[in-house]
């Protein structure tokens, strides 16, 4: 039964959930890592935002975790560590490597009984988004784990990786047959779009320049669609003076038109990322929101996903939606939907009764002037 | 008696013009606060703090690291919450029951932990 399972696991999953280019990715990252010669070997994979860096490193873990004693996949390291729960991370993790519920550790340090038990293990850990050096230190401090272990690290900051990793991978762009095999899985659901698509599918990659989350976000929104509308579209998207990757998600973002799908989007951008999806549904359904409706267009749209039950986005889709939100209104924080950032809300909320003696005595001057 | 009206409605207009440019609708868009009162520590807000936020539908104050009890101060109470209120969540709420004039008819999550809530609601409450 284990083999089997070893066998299946061992067999690639990335050509099953459609994920392009990755398997080349990760021979690359083989070969890097057998260029290193130390017993415990850290590797980081480093890019732009939307590069697939996550992606890359998740096909790693599920094609290689089974040859190891112990593995773990360590999400959204930046965002849990902004929130103060480092210390949580880290007993997830020596959790799961020394397969023990519910590990507790309570100080500062890694104590040395723990640390002497990591030492005997062969271990695969993938640490994801990283972007200061001290959340490396504090989760594992010292690479004190056993030989031929491996550390995948990855970080959009390349300063951050060269002070802990042996050696950088730099994920490439998607080339041109694999953003074309990519963007038509998600525009017309097959590996070619078809003739009469062609050549407004190469336009449409040529503004991707070969990033896999804009090839997905422009390839889904543009599903399905009439020609004309797909020429109306791809018009407007060269009118852009310096396109960038943000302008493309936001077209995205632009072509959900109804209102409710956009206020959900722009909801759980701000309030909602990674809280599990009942919860959401009941309090956006509250809010008068069709959320079921909502939350299958995001998903088509590659805007959303829903994983272990939770919502997820990516973080240059959070950025794209928060730019939203302040483009509201540039003078007046007041005027702006959704206050996330503990600055805005503390100025807003101090600031209102300002507002508010300015404005009864506006007020009672008007009634006076009135009155007379 | 015409040139009397005439005064009077660009009277009107002109008080209008005057009202949006005083900030008069002010705070009258935000739909959702979430603040971490963990990020600015301390903080003392007036009774009329969320005064005119008609339209807020979504408010959560909270401590994001775990055992840390940053909160926020209300030493004159708190007069006003919208009531397009849906999620309610107020970790160390300081008062000890919502405003009286609060309308709780469209929350459906509320989550006041280690507050020093005894009453919700004073007076009539309509579910």
């Amino acid at each position: 039964m284990q083999t089997i399972w070893k066998r299946l696991n061992d067999a690639s999953p990335s050509k099953l959930r459609g994920l392009v280019g990755v398997d080349s990715r990760i021979e690359q990252i083989n070969k890097l890592l057998s260029t290193v010669p130390s017993d415990v070997r850290t590797i980081g994979i480093w890019g732009m935002g939307g590069i697939g860096k996550t992606t890359i490193a998740g096909a790693f873990y599920d094609s290689f975790s089974s040859q190891y004693e112990g593995h773990h996949f360590l999400q959204n390291i930046r965002q849990e560590s902004e929130k103060g729960r480092l210390n949580d991370l880290r007993d997830e993790l020596l959790s799961k490597l020394l397969e023990e519920q519910n590990l507790r550790v309570g100080t500062p340090h890694i104590p040395t009984f723990i640390r002497d038990r990591l030492c005997q293990k062969k271990v695969l850990l993938v640490l994801d988004d990283v972007n200061d050096v001290r959340q490396f230190q504090h989760l594992i401090e010292e690479r004190s784990f056993g030989e031929g272990s491996v550390v995948v690290i990855t970080s959009r900051d390349k300063q951050v990786l060269k002070n802990v990793v042996d050696e950088i991978y730099e994920v490439e762009e998607l080339n041109s047959h694999e953003a074309l095999q990519l963007f038509s899985l998600n525009a017309f659901k097959g590996n070619q779009p078809p003739k009469a698509y062609m050549e407004l599918s190469i336009t449409a990659i040529n503004y991707a320049k070969g990033n896999p989350l804009a090839l997905q976000v422009l390839g889904s929104f543009l599903f399905g669609r009439e020609r004309y509308f797909w020429e109306s579209q791809l018009n407007e998207i060269e009118s852009f003076p310096e396109l960038n990757i943000y302008d493309l998600l936001r077209i995205g973002f632009d072509a959900l038109r109804d209102h409710n799908t956009k206020s959900i989007f722009l909801d759980i951008a701000c309030f909602f990322r990674g809280h599990r999806v009942d919860f959401v549904k009941r309090i956006l359904d509250g809010c008068g929101f069709k959320t079921d409706i909502g939350f299958s267009v995001l998903i088509d749209r590659c805007l959303i996903k829903i994983s272990d039950d939770k919502i997820e986005m990516h973080d240059l889709l959070q950025e794209m939606a928060h730019e939203v939100v302040r483009k509201e209104s540039l003078d007046e924080l007041g005027r702006q939907s959704r206050l996330w950032s503990p600055k805005d809300v503390y100025q807003v909320l101090t600031n209102n009764l300002v507002r508010f003696i300015y404005t009864k005595v506006f007020l009672f001057i008007c009634n006076a002037i009135w009155l007379y | 008696m015409q040139c009397n009206m005439v005064v009077l409605v660009s009277l009107k207009s002109y008080l209008k013009l005057c009202f949006s440019f005083t900030g008069f609708q002010g705070t009258g868009k935000v739909e959702g606060i979430f603040l971490d009162v963990t990020k600015i520590r301390e903080i003392e807000l007036s009774s009329t703090a969320l005064e005119r936020m008609y339209k807020l539908r979504l408010l959560k104050i909270y401590n994001s690291e775990a055992g840390v009890k940053c909160r926020v101060h209300l030493p004159r109470g708190l007069e006003y919450l919208s009531e397009e209120l849906r999620y309610l969540h107020w970790d160390g709420y300081p008062l000890t029951s919502l405003p009286s004039k609060f309308c709780p008819q469209n929350l459906v999550e509320l989550s006041l932990s280690s507050s020093k809530v005894k009453q919700l609601w004073r007076g009539q409450q309509v579910f």
